[in-house]
Order: C-alpha cells, then structure tokens, then sequence
C-alpha cells in the first residue's frame, strides 16, 4: 500500500470556456453530491485503464507480477488450480481504494488474498524427481501479494509434518548440501526454521508504477472523464454575454446548476452502477 | 495479431536509427519466455507484452495496451530506445498511419489496421535489483484497431440451416 495519492479534478478544460468553466468550476463544487459521484466514475473508469497497463507491462516481465494471482496467462504461468486472465479482476491481488468526498479523493489499494495454489516445482527447474512431486500437497500463499510488495520477513518452520521439503531453486542452491542439491531438494526438520525474505527484489515495485501511473497518465484522465461528464450532464449553461456583468452571470450560473443538479446526479448514479458492473 | 504487428514496426524503426541489432541472428525485441535467449549478449534487448479490453465498443474496432520493457547496460543506451518508442507513437492517428502504411507492405499482416496509437506511460532508466545489473525503462502504448474477420463461417448455405 502507497501512502496515498491525492486528487484534485481541474476543470479548466470544460467546453464552454475559459471563464464559463471557472465559474462553473465554482458553482459545482457546492454540489458535492454529484461532483462526489462523477469524480468517482472518473476515477473507476481511469482505474480501468490502469488494470489494462499493469497487465501489458507484467506480461513484458516487469516486476510486478507478484501482484497477480498464480497461473494469470501469460504473467505467472507456473501450473495451478486457477488460470484467469491478465485483465480480469481474480487475476488481480490489488483494489483500488478511494477515499475523500466531492471533487478531492485520496487513492490507494488495499492487497487482496491469493486463492490460487502455489504451483508445485518443477523436474527441470529444481531436479526433483517426478514420483517426489506427485506426493507433494499443495498450498495456498494467501498474503503472497503483501509478503512480495512489502518484503516481509517469513518464518517458515514445519508445523504438522516431520519434515518441509525445501525445493533446490537455482537461488537456494549455495544453501543447500551438495547431495540435497543433487536430489533436488533439502529437508527442514520439526523444531528447526528459516527465514526469508521472498519479496527482497520486488519491494515496493508496484507502489512505484501505482504512484507514478496515478500522479501521470491517471491525472490526466480523471479530468478528461470529469470534464466529459460535466459538459453531458450540464448541457447548456447560460452563456456570458457583454450586456451581463459578472456578479449576476454567476448568480445565474449558480441557479442553472443547482436546477440541473438533481438530474445530473440520477445520471451519475447510473454511470457508476454500470462501471462496478462492467469491472 | 496485432501487438505483433508493431513489435515488426517498432523494430524496424529501432534497428533504422541503429538503436538495436540483432542478437545471434534474433529480433532482440522477444517475449518474456525469450529472455534467457538473448539476456546474456551484452546488447540491449525489449521485452514485450500486451493486454486487450473487449469489454466495451464494437467487436471489429478493439484496443489494447503495448508494453515495451526495454533492458540495457547503460542508462543512456535504454533510455534513448525508450524516448525513440515513445516519439514513434506519440502521433495517435498519425503514428497508426505510419504503421499501417508499414503493414501494407506485408500480405500477412494485411487485416488489422490501426486507428490510433498513442504513448501513454514512460518511466526511464530504473536500476536493476543488482550491483552493475541491467538498467531498465519502461514503455506503455495503447492502440485501437480494426480487424477484418476472414474467417470462413458456415451461414445459412452450410450445416447449421435453420
């Protein structure tokens, strides 16, 4: 989890001008019932490109596979029982968390648990034979995504069993006795443990691309989507002509909006039920 | 495919302002699996992947999203090929354009046509997780395309008559 980013929508790029936007800008932010819900359509349809790029860049080897359940196509592909798709939300081990009201929001995630069971090692990667293998239990890391991200120490120490059977990973090799190696794997005895750190190398990897895909292109979309929606839902404010001076305008303005608000806000409400559908 | 469409063109534009060349006679710019094969060369290398979203338009107009992992010895080396693919598809509709005037020339690649290619997310020259490691940086696209299905379907003149 990042500390927070915090998020304030900028409307200076409404369609109705320059001074019309300003104004409206200030009209709406009194309407914190509809700015509220349209900032978090915004921000959910913004979160949804977000999930398309976390995956791509996965999927080219970045560091952040961790944050994707076990099996996703084409991110983990070690063999489990589950096997969903790089942009479906099973596949992801992060929500999006937004917190504020009206048009400044703070976004976050929280981690999710992992469901999916480690895939047991492999004849080539470790050297164990097959027969060893298909003894093997298989378990559920349900922090694996928290574990990673964070790089919490792990104690692993055998609870129920004699004996844990540690796989001879290329990484675990140095660790390991010549014939341990030799037959692919080590024993851990009851009463004996060890401690890893299995996120050293992708501590805080997707806090980074989160804060800095949110601080970036996340920004820029969130006022794209709120601008979108307050020149659909606010069709026609009263323009600004030479022959009315400002203070009147924007008491007009204030009217429209307020008039307009209730219907605007029916239509926010339809627009989030049909992204949290969509998602 | 279309991410395989703009691996080809990105390459070609790369290896045209000599920013990579092949490694052992491969395209240095290889899916994740193909790492091992060309990590050990000492040359810069791009590792791909992509993700599409069907969930929303029209079934013959999609989009997806390109990532570009660019790896290298030096910092200069991999943020230079990251600004050269970035610039490459910073024109939307123009830069779509450029590909498929480049796709054209090829029979195989004939039925997916771009719309817009935009550079969306570019992080240069990260660290790698070890002393004197690769240095990496990071490139995202989003294209949208159009995709001609020629894929013969049986109609009301093959088995499934109504």
């Amino acid at each position: 989890m990042t500390t927070g980013i915090d998020m304030k929508v900028d409307l200076s790029q409404l369609a109705h001008g320059m001074g019309i936007a300003m104004a409206m800008e200030e009209a709406l932010a009194k309407q914190s019932m509809y700015t509220d819900l349209a900032t978090e359509y915004a921000i959910k349809k913004a979160n949804k490109e977000f999930n398309l790029e976390a995956a791509a860049f996965a999927s080219a080897g970045g560091n952040i596979k961790h944050m994707f359940e076990w099996g996703t196509n084409g991110i983990n592909t070690g063999r489990s029982n589950v096997r969903p798709a790089p942009t479906s939300e099973r596949a992801r081990l992060w929500k999006l968390k937004i917190d504020g009201y009206g048009m400044s929001k703070t976004i976050d995630f929280d981690y999710k648990p992992s469901v999916g069971n480690v895939p047991l090692p492999t004849v080539r990667d470790t050297g164990i034979s097959a027969e060893v293998i298909a003894k093997m239990r298989h378990h559920v890391f349900w922090n694996k995504a928290f574990v990673m991200e964070t790089d919490e120490v792990v104690h692993i120490a055998p609870n129920e069993a004699q004996f844990l059977l540690i796989p001879a990973y290329p990484n675990n090799r140095p660790y390991l006795r010549p014939h341990d190696v030799k037959r692919g794997y080590g024993l851990l005895p009851r009463g004996t443990s060890i401690i890893a750190r299995p996120g050293a190398s992708s501590k805080g990897q997707f806090s980074a691309f989160f804060g800095k895909w949110w601080n970036g292109r996340g920004a820029e979309l969130i006022n794209q989507y709120m601008t979108e929606q307050v020149d659909e839902d606010f069709v026609q404010p009263p323009t600004m002509t030479s022959s009315v001076s400002t203070t009147p305008y924007l008491e007009m303005l204030k009217r429209y909006i307020e008039q307009t608000t209730a219907e605007a806000q029916i239509k926010a409400e339809a627009r989030i039920k049909e992204i949290d559908r969509i998602q | 495919m279309p991410a395989h469409v703009l691996r080809l063109y990105t390459w070609e534009v790369l290896k045209l302002n000599g920013l990579i060349d092949l490694i052992d006679g491969l395209n240095p710019i290889i899916a994740y699996a193909d790492e091992p094969k060309v990590s050990d060369a000492g040359k810069p290398y791009v590792i791909y992947g992509f993700a599409e979203d069907y969930s929303e338009g029209f079934i013959q107009y999609q989009r997806g999203v390109m990532s570009f992992n660019i790896h290298g010895g030096t910092f200069n080396e991999v943020v230079e090929i990251g600004k050269a693919i970035a610039e490459m598809y910073d024109g939307q509709d123009a830069s779509a354009e450029q590909v498929n005037l480049f796709s054209a020339q090829n029979d195989l690649l004939h039925d997916i046509r771009f719309g817009s290619v935009t550079c969306t997310y570019f992080d240069g020259g990260v660290p790698g997780d070890q002393a004197g490691g690769a240095v990496t940086s990071i490139v995202n696209i989003e294209y949208r395309y159009f995709k001609e299905n020629k894929l013969q379907l049986l109609g009301n003149g093959g088995l499934w008559q109504a």
